[in-house]
């Protein structure tokens, strides 16, 4: 492919090196990402980023690479794990992750009659809302209420009176010893005030 | 974009306003700070004019940036929609309908910043449900017919800079001095 002249210099097989060029830019170009069957799409409005928060979790160590699972926010659709949230959504949005899941076309112009067959949806779902808040009772809500403050006061009864006695039971035993003999040398304390 | 790779303007959108990119509504500086956020990557992506309103029913707050500058959905929305820029017979629908208050606020802003027509903000100053508000750094109680009073004769709400918008009827020397402009807002 190359080979040196007379003066030691590199002269180049200009059209062996085209033609390399140019499969390889056939190859980047067949290159085309595929709808993945059989994975659900990801819901974004069911996405709760706090939900292991201060959890505790045992991970295979693939902390380098984005690819596959490892601690973060996994996409099970492109099999990659991002290191924070904004990254993960931007992730979500992007377009090799629209078209693996399949939601890339969705259609923006919308009628009026789609606006309101959703509006209804969502008043129905509110209503349907308000009514089990209704059937909620509020008798139960009271004994449940009481349940709980009586429950609370019965744990302040069992706490309070231990770490008092076990104080002052040290602190007087103590005392007593010390200031007797402290009285008898002729000082009252150790050069520092607090006790 | 300008020339080759520069973006100067992110998520434009496709339809027009009086002449220019209707995104270009928003300040430059409140825009950036929407795209960046969370809640625009994670609600605003991919939805048109009927899902948006599974997210403008949640809304319990009208607002522009927090003082941290994170901005609050009620901004996002309305920057969506202004994107999206449906249908006037939409919006519309948005105003009337009277299951969600804060769906209405968000189609009374919406008709200042892009229609700017009084008249049909004068028609909401009869409604007087409480409605929470966040300007200046804390949160006030206020009223729709009080927001649409501050729609029709602040220059300013919620950090967003009011355009102009001819007043029927009150002063009409005013209307009569700023001739050009109303040549301009009834040709849309």
């Amino acid at each position: 492919m190359s080979e040196k002249n007379s003066f030691g210099r590199r002269t180049w097989d200009k059209e062996e090196f085209s033609k390399q060029g140019a499969l390889r830019r056939e190859k980047e170009q067949n290159k085309t990402i595929e709808k993945v069957e059989g994975v659900s799409q990801i819901d974004r409005d069911s996405l709760n980023f706090n939900k292991d928060l201060n959890k505790r979790q045992v991970i295979a160590s693939n902390v380098v690479s984005t690819r596959g699972k490892s601690f973060g926010f996994y996409c099970e659709v492109c099999d990659l794990t991002f290191k924070d949230n904004l990254k993960y959504v931007d992730h979500l949005n992007s377009k090799p992750h629209l078209i693996r899941s399949g939601e890339l076309n969705q259609q923006i112009e919308v009628t009026l009659d789609d606006v309101k067959q959703r509006y209804e949806m969502l008043v129905k779902k509110m209503e349907e809302q308000q009514n089990d808040d209704e059937k909620y009772d509020i008798k139960k809500r009271i004994a449940k209420r009481q349940a709980f403050e009586e429950e609370l006061k019965r744990k302040r009864q069992t706490k309070k009176p231990k770490p008092v006695e076990q104080k002052t039971n040290v602190s007087t035993n103590n005392n007593d010893k010390d200031d007797n003999m402290m009285s008898m040398m002729g000082f009252s304390g150790f050069g520092s005030t607090k006790k | 974009m300008v020339g080759k790779g520069i973006i100067v303007d992110r998520e434009l959108s496709k339809s027009t306003h009086k002449g220019q990119n209707s995104i270009l509504l928003i300040e430059k500086i409140i825009r950036e700070r929407i795209f960046d956020s969370l809640y625009w990557k994670q609600y605003c992506f991919n939805v048109n004019a009927a899902l948006i309103l599974d997210r403008c029913v949640e809304i319990r707050c009208v607002g522009g940036l927090e003082t941290s500058g994170k901005p609050m959905g009620f901004i996002c929305l309305l920057v969506k929609l202004i994107q999206l820029m449906p249908q006037r017979e939409i919006i519309e629908f948005y105003l009337n309908q009277g299951k969600f208050k804060y769906l209405k606020v968000l189609a009374m802003v919406f008709i200042r910043l892009v229609y700017r027509d009084g008249g049909l903000l004068k028609k909401q100053l009869n409604d007087y449900r409480k409605v929470r508000l966040y300007e200046h750094g804390e949160y006030k109680l206020s009223y729709v017919d009080e927001i649409a009073d501050k729609l029709l004769n602040d220059e300013m709400f919620i950090g967003l800079n009011l355009p102009y918008m001819k007043t029927n009827g009150d002063d009409e020397s005013d209307d009569e001095s700023d001739g050009s402009d109303e040549d301009d807002s009834d040709s849309d």
